[in-house]
């Protein structure tokens, strides 16, 4: 039971991460900052 | 008019006269506003609905010129030659209008309807200024409107003469004199017969002016070639007449006109001591050659002062609050019968990384409010200045520093400023050195180990490190300039905008941007980053929770010994780091699964398991070390180029252990250790 719980995390965590980092990486959008995505530096606009 | 309900409206104008204060007012918007120029460099669209006409207002980088000299300019130029807006607003700076004028001249030859906001009109008084407002109007032939778009005033007038101002082309054009005239208009007559919708007297200048500019012209190939032939006969008819300055002297002739017209309808107070306006005097000393760096690095100690002696407190509160939020979960899922796994991935995971990183909201809220004022007020620009000079003697080019400046913020950002950058090699090493730049998100891992082991001088072990990142920025940058990018800096004149009070709504609201950026990256790139990490502490199953035998204690030890010489050859350390290039922040966020958020919390752990030299130099390799992946995204993007991605990341994490090593075993010979 432990191992199926552990296994469906894991498989959720770098799902999220892939999902999130690829749109970051792609997206050229870094939330942690002075909101990039509102600037109007922002490749993505 | 494209349609009678719906007007394209472009913002124009040079950089830093306040185009997007007045697109956010127009459109509502919250585009990113700083008191220095490039902060808008791709053009930014929205909507204003007036009665029944909506206008659709497009933002464009600032410009001096519609020349195309940098990449951000281009985007204006060509936005507005070739996206065929139905009305140019021009904002021009009114306490700078002769320089702004340049631009509106050459708007008006474009035949597209113009109307000129006088912006910053409120600044004018205090520099003994008055602008005869209906003589300038009626001296440039196009509607003028006064406003003050950092307090939407005039605003309501702009959008109505905006209105009017449609399907009705600006009715006076600069006049080139007598000499030059008969030649411009032989040259028009001749354009007439092309088929393109650019005004044949401002294509005929345009050409004079910028040879190259027939290349950039969506044209058919026969009628490129028709262009060619008349663009090389008059050319060569008028050079043969005026030598090779054609440019110069059509230059000249617009200053010209500008200088009649500023000196028919502006007033300045003339006496010396009226002219030296509040911002010159400030300026004598805060960019004095003396005071000027001394002044910047006291202002950045002054901020992290600031931050820390507000916000420890705070920070505090929230610690109890996750520390009691963890206990509370922790006793409801004994309560529901959950599995010890279940309370452990509830507790340990998603408490432990996701706490561990919002309890310094108290921190990047007060340190961003504080850069935000500076932006705001116009001092930034000053420290760019300052930098300019100092970095000018190292051979670098000044306009390199507004990036940087940029990074501490964010290094996405900042990379993708670099495109105000004419020049291809000083980009290019404007991007590589970027990274270097202590950005936000390196910030709860100055926090966290400043508050665990530095409390007597938290402000300034972390202003240290900034200070680091600025120095290793600029060496590096001598050193690609050097070796790599050989080649003179092209010439910069930093423009200094005048002080700005800041206001209370921009201010407020650069820092919620902020700050609501960095909790909504908690809950997504963080938050997975904690569930993966807990996973690889609790694998293979059966084993201890976050233990050197777990697969993550597995990963981490495997580099360990790597980092031994740097003073953290410890695996959670390593797992941390290697984490950590997913975004910053996960290094504390890994700290907090391994750890947890319990009685003692993370910082209290930290605190007996680390030596401040270890920790210092464990700072220092997270300032350098490999850029996270949205930055090394923004890299690969920006110099469209794997090969220098990929020197970046090699680079970096070369710098990063050798200076944390460098700093260790020095430190440990000095008995710091």
């Amino acid at each position: 039971m432990d191992l199926v719980f552990l296994l469906v995390v894991g498989i959720i965590a770098v799902a999220l991460i892939a999902k999130f980092v690829t749109k970051e990486a792609k997206e050229g959008k870094c939330a942690s900052c002075c909101g990039c995505d509102k600037a109007n530096i922002c490749s993505r606009k | 008019m494209k349609d009678s309900k719906e007007l394209v409206v472009a913002l124009a104008g040079n950089p830093n006269c306040g185009k997007t204060s007045v697109f956010n007012n127009l459109t509502g918007s919250r585009q990113h506003v700083g008191n220095w120029p490039g902060v808008t460099v791709e053009r930014k669209e929205g909507t204003h609905i007036h009665g029944d006409v909506a206008l659709k207002i497009i933002d464009l980088p600032g410009t001096y010129s519609l020349g195309a000299y940098s990449e951000d300019e281009a985007v204006a130029r060509d936005y507005l030659l070739f996206g065929q807006p139905d009305v140019i607003v021009n904002i021009v700076d009114s306490t700078n209008l002769a320089r702004n004028l340049y631009l509106t001249t050459q708007l008006l030859e474009t035949g597209i309807p113009v109307v000129i906001a006088l912006n910053m009109c409120d600044e004018l008084a205090s520099k003994g200024i008055k602008i005869n407002v209906p003589l300038l109007s009626q001296l440039l032939g196009v509607p003028v409107v006064q406003t003050v778009a950092s307090r939407g005033r005039g605003m309501e007038e702009l959008v109505e003469k905006t209105i009017a101002a449609a399907g009705n082309p600006p009715a006076k054009s600069i006049n080139y004199g007598p000499d030059l005239e008969p030649d411009l208009e032989a040259f028009v007559e001749e354009l007439k017969e092309l088929k393109t919708h650019l005004n044949p007297r401002f294509l005929a200048l345009k050409l004079l002016e910028d040879t190259e500019f027939v290349k950039d012209i969506p044209l058919e190939e026969s009628e490129k070639e028709k262009l060619l032939a008349i663009q090389e006969k008059n050319l060569e008819r008028m050079r043969k007449k005026w030598g090779e300055g054609v440019e110069t002297l059509l230059a000249e002739r617009r200053y010209g006109y500008i200088a009649g017209m500023v000196k028919e309808a502006v007033q300045e107070e003339s006496s010396l001591l009226a002219r030296l306006s509040v911002s010159d005097k400030i300026d004598r000393i805060v960019t004095s050659r003396l005071f000027g760096i001394p002044f910047f690095l006291l202002v950045v100690w002054g901020i992290f002062q600031f931050t820390f002696t507000l916000g420890d407190p705070l920070v505090e509160l929230l610690e109890g609050f996750f520390e009691s939020f963890a206990e509370a979960a922790g006793i409801w899922l004994q309560n529901i019968g959950a599995s010890e796994l279940v309370s452990s991935f509830i507790g340990d995971g998603i408490i432990g990384g996701i706490g561990s990183i919002l309890v310094f909201i108290p921190h990047i809220g007060l340190l961003f409010l504080a850069i935000s004022i500076l932006e705001d007020s116009g001092y930034m620009a000053r420290a760019a200045y300052i930098m300019d000079r100092f970095m000018h003697m190292l051979g670098l080019h000044g306009k390199s520093f507004l990036p940087l400046l940029v990074g501490f913020g964010c290094n996405v950002p900042g990379i993708m400023a670099t495109r105000t950058l004419e020049n291809k090699n000083d980009r290019l090493i404007t991007i590589l050195i970027n990274p270097l730049m202590s950005c936000g998100g390196r910030l709860p891992i100055y926090i966290l180990f400043t508050s665990a082991l530095f409390t007597a001088n938290q402000g300034l072990v972390i202003f240290s490190l900034y200070l680091l990142g600025i120095v290793l920025a600029i060496l590096m940058g001598m050193l690609f300039k050097k070796f790599l990018f050989k080649g003179d800096s092209a010439p910069f004149v930093m423009e200094l905008p005048p002080y700005r009070l800041p206001t209370f709504k921009n201010t407020l609201l650069t820092m919620w941007d902020r700050v609501g950026a960095f909790i909504k990256r908690a809950g997504t790139v963080i938050f997975a980053a904690s569930i993966l990490i807990w996973f690889l502490a609790n694998l293979p199953v059966g084993v201890e929770y976050a233990s050197q035998q777990s697969l993550l204690g597995r990963i981490g030890s495997l580099l360990a010994p790597i980092l031994k010489p740097a003073g953290f050859g410890n695996w959670q350390a390593a797992s941390a780091l290697i984490f950590g290039v997913v975004a910053k922040e996960v290094v504390v966020s890994t700290l907090g699964v391994i750890h947890g958020v319990g009685e003692e919390g993370l910082v209290g752990v930290i605190a007996k398991t680390w030596t401040p030299l270890a920790a210092y130099s464990f700072m220092v390799m997270n300032l350098l070390y490999i850029p996270c992946v949205a930055t090394i995204g923004a890299i690969r993007r920006e110099t469209n180029s794997w090969k220098w991605t990929l020197f970046a990341i090699g680079y970096s994490l070369a710098l990063g252990w050798g200076v944390a090593a460098l700093i260790y075993q020095v430190g440990s010979l000095l008995g710091f250790a």
